[in-house]
């Protein structure tokens, strides 16, 4: 099948039958996610980038280039069967777009001249540096010490782990476990006051404790960390996983130690390539010293972490699709209740936590809750990591307190942009509100940023300078929104195209009126998808576009007479 | 499927559009608003199927909710105050219905069907047309199946059609698949239905809500006059039916949303299989046989007036003995009771037998003889409630669909099955434990169970000490079955023959439900009996979820034999030599009732051939067809001076008849069924019988035209001499309860939709679901462990005939196919196929598809082999549908020592390849193929 580059009936069938599902479930799955398909691919798959950085950084002209210097369309496979070109939200070197993936290897700043290069030697990449050991983005702690960046900024290789330990991986869970109850535990990161920095920002001491008390009555009970991390324009869970993966480990252990939980899983999306592979390495590492298994770290406490890859989708980073997906469904979201923490994974009571909310555990562990709390402002207690786009002087992840101004974040640590002054800024991924150079003085906060119209959410920072046409930032976050729609609710699955649609229609010369009319029916398209939808992806996309239509109407409606 | 019960849940109390009302806080508010008969729009919901949440057409505000909320997915809160009409919610529901009709067909939602939702929903709303343009699906249509058309461009991808396939049926024949704007819905590997796992249940198509999966071009698109509520007449399970029916014809049937035994689901024969009742080749007319063999039409007069006096003729010179009456498990109790009277009454003997006879006779006695009472112990809801489900010598998701469906659904929750049976079911694969014994050793493995459950001390010790008897000796009885002395005998292996017996003891509540092939042995009443052993010794008698349950083959069994249809009985098993019993009827019927019995339906044939017998009246039975040994059966027929038949066709005994009698479906007639649970249904007329408005004689009643068969019944005895008093099945139904104390509470008017489960004592009762809560209805009160050895089949594979034959039912026919292969189930199954193991295949050089010849000591049959696992090496399997097949050729004359019923499931046969397969393949859709489940 891997061979053929090909998925057929035939496949199918006997997929079906081998794992003793049925057919139709097994084509479901098939067509479901971006990796698979019944599609026939080229045997040299290349999938460039479609992410809001690199939208940033050439316009989608990226697709173009690839595309001719290929000779193929994008979604298309060449005649001979050499070479297909997809596209992709989004492969995480927003640090360095425009990217694109050959094979499991990523190029950035993509350019025709390199596209050219590429395309005649896809093998060998062109003779271009993979991006992995060629952009590596800056790393460093704003406003006092790092804290879930803590071994990042220093110069060490901490996916080895004699090096981690010896900048105290596992001190935490170590700690935990020789001297804390499980609920001592929950009580330690309640004082932390810690939020999940997936997006939703919710309590994650009051998260444990309802799986915690759920998994007392069940038979087995599970921790699943989201590492989809899904946002196009943010790359900070990827940099955890890859550069530091036993904080990772060490914070999925913690919190199974903590809700009584006996596996954990990581979820890691396929669009980083990278990802899964090194926290395999952690894991096998982790379980030959004795960190995972019967007997973790030489206490009772017997718990082992499976990591398992996506296969390309957005939505599998909403929990209860995310959990569907790891049951080898299709990932379609889930009216809650029942929340995972009831009824998760293989219906057992189930915590799932993101990336960087666990990362911060072993810190926390080690220094107190308090110390944590002490830092931050408001409702949003400790540290913050961000990322910053490829248009920034300084393009990196920065951790900085809650608090402090989103501008200073954008000029002290980025530098500013490299091509002019700041036009419009979209936090926390393509779910986040677009803010105007008015709105940048706004601390760096959930609610702060919530009474803003924006949206902190995973901490993803893209900038847009002045060469952005506002009306391609709408028609590129519906064609995301149509493109990774489950398909399940309504308002998402038609509303994501019919949003495309009239994007598309705005830059087209037409008269004013067809504009305005056209206008409010977008308007009223973002509130049915924003009070309709099932989860947060049909449901945000509202945000940034009615931030587009309050903040930048007038160029919304340029060109019209 | 919903299930009832459960624990005490607590009560909340809430504001909905300013009513203030309490509910469950397990209730959504959609559960409370439509209580409140409040109407909230919805496209996705079925309250059948969990809440989905995917149309969001349901919205509501709730008082500091941050936005609408879905009130199909949303539990209620204590203080929650909900409005309905709230205008956000509104304009919500609104929008995305304008993106649907963005999306949907226009000429769809101006067609005036039966019922479009989304077309109510819109209208609801006030949404005419939508504002947006843009992309619209283009899909093919698919009309290859015989009753569901799908138009996928009317499809909205609410998914009602999948989770119904998962949630109701099992079959999980549907999917999503693509994803976003793409997304739709699919069968199989987005084939055609017929060519997907589909098993046309139509589920799918019932709860379409618009016209994109649609019953042959009925549901969105047209109408009906009434709707009559009856009972499904094919097989046991009693699925209540709501008959849409339009100027006398039957436009569709879906089953009763409330349905006491079918809980709102049906199957492919019960919704669909109907046309029968209309086809060109129905019998209209009375027909009686020339001299020169041809039959000719008559009027009912003339038949009726030469079968009584040809009847009283007989009578006369050889005595009432030389008369026998073949009665019907097809037809209503009311109908079966009747004939019984005519014959014991009219006619003045016991020679009246039903065809029960055939299948479950020994689940007649082998009940009454281990707990006193002749009938399945628990009710279908059981399976919902037991935690361990013992199924042996059936296969239910074929022979019962609904039952078999919902035994999958209690796996897929988690309940523990153990599946004992020669073939390897469709449920064989969901098992926990599978015991695939050799045909002819359920006693061997029952017996083993028991010593296990002994052995290792997994015995209910206070049920036996309370509750049993006879339990000393059966202990020291059993010592000799263990594992290794077991797996000689049957090939079930030792270590899963004590996993099977840990699983059940150790599982509580646990229920044994089993078929024919438990019955249809020649130790059929000894296979029902060590199983009841099993549910004593593990004391799951008594309580919900547990118990002992047949699956009765035909919709009436049951009820045939509880009305005296029996040369041993009369009414509810008592029989005539009882002078109470006895003179109660005497009193009542104004004749004196002989006390020895009669003959069973194999003795008459024997009877026949020997002139003993003369005369046979076989109502509703195609005996040259179904029993077995037919080569003596035709030549018993052929001896008889007089053969009535009273049917629905001219079917295969109808070659030997000198009389036909055209008699009514049950869509044409009133009356009641008894279901497996021992359920009393009410049967009511839907459509007159065909015919019956032709020309009227002088009574006003159509010279010739088929008749309600009770109607036959009742003008035959008054032409015998004997008119009885009744006017109409109800009236028939208030004599027995008069002279039955078991049914002295039921009444035609106390049935209603939701029927009763017998005893119903009193007119008071409320039935009786279960049955032995307190004591058992043995002269002790307690239930006797029965000690019975195993002993080898009639028949054993030999060098001649290599093979065991086992036969069966497949699931788009039943029994002799009279009904549905004049329907469109024929383009679903269009032939009964030989089940062949792939390596005995191999090695007889038989291909599936080839055509091949099995034969026994008795004759030789033909059909296409069809090569799977689902057999053993060394069986064969062949179903008895199609009359092309003649199964019954080669079954032998082995019986049940105590009740006649015939070995039909061990026949020892050779098989031979003939040829290729013909070019031309009967189609048989892909869910109905007998390997579907390999």
């Amino acid at each position: 099948m891997h061979e053929r580059r090909e998925i057929t009936r035939e496949d199918i069938a006997a997929i079906a039958r081998a794992v003793h599902q049925p057919e139709a479930a097994v084509y479901g799955v098939a067509t479901y996610y971006g990796d698979l398909g019944m599609k026939r691919r080229g045997q040299t798959r290349v999938k460039v980038c479609k992410g809001t950085a690199c939208f940033a950084a050439c316009g989608d002209a990226s697709v173009g280039w690839m595309e001719d210097a290929l000779g193929v369309r994008l979604g298309e496979t060449t005649a001979d069967g050499r070479v297909s070109l997809e596209e992709v939200y989004c492969l995480g070197y927003c640090n360095a777009g425009p990217a694109v993936e050959v094979e499991g290897r990523v190029y950035g700043e993509l350019s025709p001249e390199r596209a050219r290069a590429l395309a005649r030697d896809l093998g060998g990449g062109g003779g271009l540096p993979e991006a992995r050991l060629r952009h590596v983005p800056v790393f460093e702690a704003h406003d006092g010490p790092a804290i879930v960046l803590e071994r990042l900024v220093q110069p060490i290789d901490a996916t080895r782990l004699d090096v981690a330990i010896a900048h105290h991986a596992f001190a935490g869970l170590k700690k935990a476990l020789a001297e804390k109850t499980p609920d001592e535990v929950i009580d330690e990161v309640e004082r932390a006051g810690l939020r999940g920095r997936g997006g939703a920002g919710f309590s994650t001491a009051t998260k444990w404790r309802f799986t915690s008390a759920n998994a007392k009555r069940a038979d087995e009970a599970f921790v699943v960390c989201n590492a989809d991390e899904g946002d196009p324009g943010s790359y900070i869970d990827k940099y955890l996983m890859e550069r530091d993966p036993f904080a990772v480990i060490e914070g999925v252990a913690i919190a199974g130690y903590a809700v009584g939980a006996t596996r954990g899983f990581v979820y890691v999306r396929s669009e980083y390539p990278d990802s899964a592979p090194a926290l395999r390495r952690a894991v096998v590492a982790a379980r030959e010293a004795g960190m995972l298994g019967e007997k973790a770290l030489g206490s009772s406490f017997r718990f082992d972490v499976e990591i398992v890859e996506g296969a390309g989708s957005y939505v599998c980073g909403e929990e209860t699709a995310l959990l569907r997906s790891l049951e080898g469904l299709r990932g379609m979201v889930t009216a809650r209740p029942p929340f995972p923490a009831e009824k998760g994974l293989f219906g057992r009571p189930t915590l799932v936590n993101n990336v960087e909310t666990l990362a911060n555990l072993g810190w926390i562990l080690r220094h107190g809750g308090a110390a944590y709390a002490s830092r931050g402002t408001g409702k949003s207690r400790g540290t913050k990591a961000v990322s910053l786009n490829e248009r920034f002087v300084r393009p990196g992840v920065f951790e900085v307190p809650f608090g402090v101004p989103i501008r200073s974040v954008l000029m002290q640590a980025g530098g500013g942009l490299k091509t002019g002054p700041i036009k419009a800024v979209q936090i926390g991924g393509p779910l986040g509100g677009v803010l105007p150079d008015s709105l940048l003085d706004t601390p760096l906060g959930f609610e702060e940023l919530d009474a803003v119209g924006g949206l902190l959410g995973h901490g993803g920072i893209v900038a847009w300078d002045d060469s952005v046409d506002v009306r391609d930032i709408a028609v590129h976050l519906f064609e995301f929104c149509d493109a990774e729609s489950c398909g399940k609710c309504f308002p998402c699955r038609i509303g994501g195209r019919r949003g495309v649609e009239i994007a598309r229609r705005l830059k087209l010369r037409r008269d004013a009126r067809e504009v305005r009319a056209d206008l409010d029916l977008l308007t009223e398209l973002c509130e049915t998808m924003k009070l309709g939808s099932l989860c947060a992806h049909g449901g945000a996309i509202p945000i940034p576009i009615a931030s587009l239509l309050l903040h930048f109407r007038d160029e919304m409606l340029r060109g019209v007479a | 499927m919903k299930t009832n019960g459960g624990s005490e849940r607590k009560v909340v109390s809430l504001v909905i559009d300013g009513r203030e009302v309490v509910a469950s806080e397990r209730a959504t508010i959609l559960d409370v608003a439509r209580r409140e008969k409040i109407f909230v729009p919805t496209l996705c919901f079925d309250p059948k199927l969990a809440p989905f949440g995917a149309c969001r057409v349901c919205m509501v505000g709730v008082q500091g909710a941050r936005g609408p909320v879905a009130a199909c997915t949303t539990p209620v809160r204590e203080g929650m105050v909900v409005d309905t009409k709230d205008e956000r919610s509104m304009r919500v529901a609104r929008g995305v219905v304008e993106l649907v009709l963005s999306d949907y067909p226009e000429a769809a939602l101006l067609r005036e069907g039966s019922r479009n939702e989304l077309r109510e929903v819109a209208r609801h709303l006030g949404v005419r047309t939508s504002r947006y343009e843009g992309e619209r699906h283009a899909y093919a249509k698919d009309d290859r199946h015989p009753y569901i058309k799908v138009d996928m461009n009317e499809c909205i991808v609410c998914g009602r059609c999948v989770r119904a396939c998962d949630e109701i049926q099992g079959t999980f024949a549907l999917s999503y698949a693509g994803r976003g704007f793409g997304t739709r819905i699919v069968a199989g590997i987005e084939s055609s239905f017929a060519d997907s796992a589909c098993v046309s249940c139509g589920a799918c198509v019932e709860t379409c809500p618009t016209g994109a999966l649609d019953e042959a071009a009925f549901r969105a698109k047209e109408t009906f006059d009434r709707t009559v509520t009856t009972t499904c007449a094919y097989c046991g399970v009693g699925c209540s039916l709501e008959v849409h029916v339009r100027e006398d014809a039957v436009v569709a049937i879906d089953p009763a949303e409330k349905g006491p035994s079918n809980v709102g689901h049906t199957c492919v024969k019960g919704r669909f299989a109907h046309q029968y009742a209309r086809a060109a080749d129905r019998l209209t007319s009375p027909m009686m046989r020339r001299t020169d063999g041809s039959l000719r039409e008559a009027t009912w007069d003339e038949a009726l007036t030469f079968v009584a006096r040809s009847m009283q003729g007989i009578k006369e010179r050889h005595g009432p003995d030389a008369i026998a009456a073949i009665s019907s498990s097809r037809c209503t109790n009311e109908e079966n009771y009747v004939l019984q009277k005519l014959f014991r009454a009219a006619l003045g003997t016991n020679n009246i037998d039903n065809c029960s006879r055939v299948c479950h006779s020994p689940t007649s006695l082998g009940l009454i003889r281990s707990f006193g009472e002749s009938g399945g112990t628990n009710s279908f809801a059981d399976i919902d409630m037991t935690r361990c489900l013992l199924l042996t010598g059936a296969n239910p998701t074929e022979g019962h669909p609904v039952v078999g469906a919902r035994m999958k659904e209690a796996a897929l929750r988690g309940a523990k099955l153990i599946v004992i049976d020669p073939r390897r079911i469709e449920l064989a694969a969901m098992a926990d434990v599978f015991l695939q014994l050799r045909p002819g050793t359920n006693v061997a493995v029952f017996n083993g169970l028991a010593h296990v459950i002994l052995r290792d001390g997994l015995a209910d010790e206070a049920f036996l000490r309370e509750r049993a008897e006879d339990t000393l000796a059966y202990r020291a009885f059993i010592e000799k079955y263990d594992p290794v002395y077991v797996e000689r005998l049957s090939g079930v292996r030792a270590r899963d023959l004590e996993a099977a017996a840990h699983l059940y003891a150790e599982t509580k509540p646990a229920m044994i439900s089993y078929g024919l092939g438990v019955t249809e042995q020649s130790q059929g009443v000894s296979g029902v009996r060590c199983l009841a052993n099993l549910a004593i010794l593990t004391g799951n008698l008594g309580k919900r979820g547990g118990g002992q349950n047949p699956l009765r083959g035909q919709n009436n069994v049951q009820g045939s034999s509880d009305m005296g249809a029996l040369p041993t009985y009369l009414t509810m098993y008592r029989p005539m030599s009882d002078d109470a019993t006895r003179t109660a009827f005497e009193s009542k019927w104004g004749v004196s009732i002989r006390k020895e019995r009669g003959l069973m339906i194999p003795e008459m044939f024997a009877a026949a051939v020997e002139k003993r017998l003369r005369a046979m009246y076989v109502f509703g039975e195609d005996i040259a067809q179904t029993d077995p040994n037919v080569h003596h059966v035709e030549a018993a027929l052929s001896s008889l001076e007089l053969l009535v038949v009273h049917d629905l066709f001219e079917n295969a005994t109808a070659k030997f008849a000198h009389v036909l009698l055209p008699g009514s479906s049950f869509l044409e007639k009133s009356g009641t069924f008894t279901n497996a649970e021992r359920r009393m249904q009410l049967v009511n007329e839907a459509v007159p019988p065909p015919g019956s408005r032709g020309p009227l004689g002088p009574d006003g009643r159509a010279l010739k035209g088929a008749r309600r068969d009770i109607d036959i019944l009742f003008e035959l005895s008054r032409r015998l001499g004997y008119t009885m008093p009744h006017a109409d099945a109800a009236s028939v139904m208030d004599e027995i309860a008069e002279l039955t104390p078991a049914l002295r509470g039921v009444s035609h008017t106390r049935l209603g939709t939701q029927g009763l489960q017998w005893p119903v004592p009193t007119i008071d009762h409320p039935g009786t679901p279960v049955l032995f809560t307190e004591r058992f209805e043995t002269p002790s009160g307690r239930a006797r462990l029965a000690p019975l050895e195993w002993e080898p089949p009639g028949e054993a594979a030999s060098d001649g005939f290599p093979f065991i034959l086992i036969t069966g039912r497949q699931l788009a026919h039943y029994n002799s196919g009279t009904q549905t292969r004049r329907t469109g189930n024929l383009d679903l199954q269009g032939e009964d196929r030989a089940e062949i193991h792939p390596e005995d295949a191999a090695r007889l050089g038989v291909s599936d598809g080839d055509r091949v010849a099995v034969s026994s000591a008795r004759g030789e049959v033909e059909a296409h082999a069809c090569v799977t696992v689902r057999v053993a090496p060394g069986n064969v399997f062949l179903a008895f549908h199609f009359p092309e097949t003649k199964t019954n050729f080669l079954t032998s004359g082995h019986a049940d020592a105590d009740t006649r019923c015939p070995e039909y499931k061990v026949t020892a046969v050779n098989v031979r390849r003939l040829g290729p397969a013909e070019v031309v393949h009967p189609f048989i859709a892909r869910g109905f193929r007998q390997d579907a489940f390999d």
